[in-house]
C-alpha cells in the first residue's frame, strides 16, 4: 500500500512538474532545493559547526524566497525546474558523502 | 526588461496577494496588537498593577516551600525551576517549577506572590495577551491538524510569500519614486486606491522587508531547521541539540546547601554596571553541580535578554554554552524578536509599528482591493460580476471581522467569570464568534461600502468605550493608576481611545456607495474627472457596489 501511495505521489509531482513547470518549482521545488542545498553548504563549509548551522539557517529564507523569485524571473519555463532538481541532486550527494559533523 | 518578464512577475505579483492576501491581512494586523501583548498582560490583570516595591520581602522560603508541597502532591521529580523577580511589567514574583512525574510527562506549574506582603496573587491563565500574541504567531493551530508548531511554520510560509510579494511589487512598479507622491484621492475608487497601495507600500517598504524577513525565519526555522538538522547530522537528534546547545551539565547526586533566590536578586551584572537580575532559572537543585543562569537586562537593545551562570553552590562564575554564548551569530539570532516585536525602543517606537504595521495590513487589502475592482468594474475581469461581488464581500467580511473580533476579546477577557483553565477557549470561542457574524453579516449586505462604514463605525465605538469599560470593571480610575505609577494600563486606555476615535472618523469620510454611481445621478452639480475616466475604461457596467 505504502508503494502505491508512493508512486501515486511521485506520479503526481511528476505530472504537475512538467504541466506547470514554473509553478510547481515555485511552490515544491524550491523548498527541496532550498533545504538540501542549505544543508549540504551546512556540511561542506569550513568554521565553527554552530556557527556555520546558524548562518546558514539565518539565510535560508533569503535562498528560498531568490529561489521562487528565479522561477519567475527566467524567460525559458523548464530551466527553473531543471536548476532546482539539479541543484537537489548535487546537494544530496554531498550529504550522502560528507560525514556528520562533531 | 522585456514585456513579457515584466507581465510575468506582475502575475507572481497579483496571485501572491489574491491567493494569499487575507491571511497576510490576518497575519499583519495581528502582528500590530502582538507587539503589545506585555502591556495587554497588565491591562487584562489587575494583579499586575500593583505598586512597585522597593524592598520587597524575602522570597526565598516561600518559594521552597511551594516546590516542595507541589513536588510532594504530584509525587513528581524537579526537573527544572524558576523565579521571575518584580519589574514594572509585572511587579510581583513568579515562581515557575517543571515536574517529571512517575510516567515521565513533565507538568509545568507557577505561582505568583505579592512582594510586599508575601500574600499568594490568585493564579490567572492566559487570556486576551496570550491570544492576541498566539494567533499571530501560531493561528492558535489545533492539536488534531499537528499543533502549534505546524501554525507557526504556516505563519513563516505566509512570511515567505510576503517576502515574494515585496520583491515582485519593487519589479512591477517602475515609478517608485514618483509613486511614493502620488494620491489622488478626488479620481475614481480604483486610482484611489492604487495609488494608496503604491504609495504605502512604498513608504513602508523598509518596514515590510524587514518585517517580512524576521517574521518568516521565526515562523519556518521550527520547520526547517529540524528537518535541516536531521540531514546534516543523519538523524541523530541528540548529537543536533549538542552541537547547538553545548555540552549539558550532569548531576553529581551529592546534596549541598545553594545560594538563595534573594541573594541572587541582589546580585548585580559582572560588568559593574548596577543591572540587578530580572529572572534565574535553577538545573539540578541541591546538588553540587547546580546551575543557576541568571537574566539580566541586556546592554544592548537588540537582545532580548543577557545571562551569566554561576554554580549554585559556590557562586563560581561558569562559561556560557550553545546559543548563550555570544557570538556573531547568536547576537544576530538574538536580534530577531526585538526586531520583529519593536522591543528595542521604547513607546514611541512601539507606536511607529503599530502605525507601520496597520500601514502594512491597508496596504495587502488595498492590492486585493485593487485587484477585484479591476476584474469586477472593466473587461479585464473573466468571471461573472457576482462572483467578484462576493469576492468583494469576502474581503470586507474577514478583513473587518479580524479588527472587530479583536476588540471583542478585550470584552470577552474582562467579562469572563468561568474556570481560569477555560479562559483562553472562551477567548478564542468570542474571537471567532465575532469574526464569523461579520463575515456573515458583510455577506448579508449588498452595499459593501455602507458595510464598511457600519463596521468602521461599531468598531471605533467599541474601542472608545473600552477605557470607560476598564475603569467600571478593574476599578481603576487613569489618574489613579498613574498615581501607582503605572503607566502600562492608561497607556494602552489612551491608545484604544484615539485608535477607536480614528476609526470613527475614517469612517465619517467613506462614501456611501461607490462614486461612479454617486457620479452618474450627480454629474451635473459635481463634475468628476476620475469617475468619467473609471466609467470610459469600466465601460458600460451595472453592477452597483
Amino acid at each position: 500500500m505504502k508503494w502505491v501511495i508512493l508512486v501515486a505521489v511521485l506520479g503526481l509531482l511528476g505530472w504537475f512538474s512538467w504541466r506547470k513547470p514554473r509553478l510547481s518549482a515555485t511552490i515544491i521545488w524550491s523548498l527541496v532545493a532550498t533545504v538540501l542545498f542549505t544543508s549540504a553548504l551546512m556540511l561542506a563549509f569550513p568554521g565553527p559547526v554552530r556557527e556555520r548551522i546558524l548562518w546558514i539557517a539565518l539565510s535560508s529564507p533569503l535562498l528560498w524566497v531568490a529561489a521562487m523569485f528565479w522561477c519567475y524571473w527566467d524567460s525559458r519555463p523548464r530551466r527553473p525546474i531543471a536548476t532546482m532538481l539539479s541543484v537537489s541532486l548535487l546537494s544530496g550527494i554531498v550529504i550522502w558523502m560528507i560525514p556528520p559533523p562533531g | 526588461m522585456d514585456r513579457d518578464r515584466r507581465v510575468r512577475i506582475y502575475d507572481a505579483h497579483s496571485w501572491t496577494g489574491i491567493s494569499l492576501g487575507l491571511v497576510l491581512f490576518v497575519v499583519c494586523f495581528t502582528g500590530s496588537l502582538a507587539m503589545f501583548a506585555r502591556d495587554l498582560q497588565t491591562w487584562e490583570d489587575p494583579a499586575r498593577r500593583l505598586p512597585l516595591v522597593a524592598d520587597p520581602i524575602a522570597i526565598d522560603p516561600l518559594f521552597q516551600q511551594w516546590v516542595e508541597s507541589e513536588a510532594t502532591e504530584h509525587e513528581a521529580e524537579v526537573t527544572f525551576m524558576g523565579m521571575n523577580y518584580p519589574t514594572a511589567e509585572a511587579p510581583f514574583f513568579r515562581g515557575n517549577v517543571n515536574l517529571r512525574d512517575p510516567d515521565g510527562v513533565v507538568h509545568f506549574h507557577q505561582q505568583r506572590w505579592d512582594p510586599a506582603t508575601g500574600a499568594v496573587i490568585p493564579d490567572r491563565q492566559d487570556g486576551l495577551a496570550t491570544w492576541v500574541l498566539d494567533f499571530h504567531r501560531d493561528l492558535m493551530w489545533p492539536e488534531f491538524l499537528g499543533g502549534r508548531q505546524i501554525g507557526r511554520g504556516l505563519v513563516g510560509i505566509f512570511g515567505i510569500v510576503m517576502m515574494l510579494s515585496i520583491l515582485t511589487g519593487i519589479i512591477t512598479h517602475r515609478k517608485i519614486l514618483r509613486e511614493m507622491f502620488t494620491l489622488r484621492l478626488r479620481r475614481s475608487v480604483r486610482v484611489k486606491w492604487k495609488d494608496g497601495h503604491n504609495a504605502l507600500g512604498v513608504w513602508t517598504l523598509p518596514f515590510s522587508i524587514m518585517i517580512a524577513f524576521t517574521g518568516a525565519w521565526l515562523g519556518i526555522i521550527v520547520l526547517l531547521l529540524p528537518v535541516t538538522g536531521m540531514l546534516v547530522v543523519k538523524g541523530d537528534s541528540e548529537k543536533l541539540i549538542a552541537l547547538l546547545s553545548g555540552p549539558q551539565i550532569e548531576a553529581t547526586g551529592e546534596a549541598a546547601p545553594m545560594i538563595s533566590l534573594d541573594e541572587i536578586a541582589r546580585r548585580s551584572h559582572s560588568s559593574g554596571d548596577g543591572r540587578l537580575p530580572t529572572a534565574v532559572f535553577i538545573q539540578h537543585y541541591g546538588d553540587t553541580s547546580a546551575v543557576y543562569d541568571i537574566q539580566y537586562k541586556p546592554d544592548t537593545e537588540l537582545m532580548y535578554s543577557e545571562s551569566e551562570r554561576i554554580n549554585g553552590v559556590t557562586g563560581a562564575a561558569l562559561p556560557l554554552t550553545g546559543l548563550q554564548e555570544r557570538t556573531a551569530a547568536t547576537r544576530t539570532l538574538g536580534a530577531i524578536t526585538p526586531l520583529h516585536y519593536g522591543l528595542f525602543g521604547g513607546v514611541a517606537l512601539k507606536c511607529l509599528y503599530l502605525a507601520l504595521g496597520l500601514a502594512l495590513s491597508v496596504v495587502v487589502v488595498l492590492g486585493n482591493m485593487v485587484w477585484i475592482e479591476r476584474r469586477w468594474h472593466s473587461a479585464e475581469g473573466s468571471r461573472s460580476p457576482n462572483f467578484y461581488h462576493r469576492l468583494s464581500q469576502l474581503t470586507v467580511g474577514v478583513s473587518m471581522g479580524v479588527v472587530l473580533a479583536s476588540v471583542a476579546i478585550f470584552y470577552a477577557d474582562r467579562l469572563y467569570t468561568g474556570a481560569e483553565e477555560s479562559r483562553i477557549v472562551f477567548i478564542g470561542q468570542m474571537y471567532f464568534l465575532a469574526w464569523f457574524a461579520t463575515i456573515v453579516f458583510s455577506f448579508l449586505r449588498s452595499n459593501n461600502y455602507q458595510t464598511v462604514r457600519f463596521l468602521m463605525r461599531a468598531c471605533g465605538a467599541g474601542l472608545m468605550a473600552l477605557p470607560v469599560f476598564d475603569a467600571l470593571t478593574a476599578g481603576a480610575t487613569p489618574w489613579a493608576e498613574f498615581a501607582t505609577g503605572h503607566v502600562a494600563a492608561p497607556a494602552i486606555n489612551a491608545t484604544l481611545f484615539v485608535l477607536g476615535l480614528g476609526c470613527v472618523m475614517v469612517a465619517q469620510r467613506m462614501p456611501r456607495e461607490r462614486r461612479e454611481y454617486l457620479g452618474k445621478r450627480k454629474r451635473d452639480a459635481a463634475p468628476d474627472t476620475g469617475a468619467a475616466e473609471a466609467e470610459q475604461s469600466a465601460g458600460a457596467t451595472t453592477q452597483t457596489a
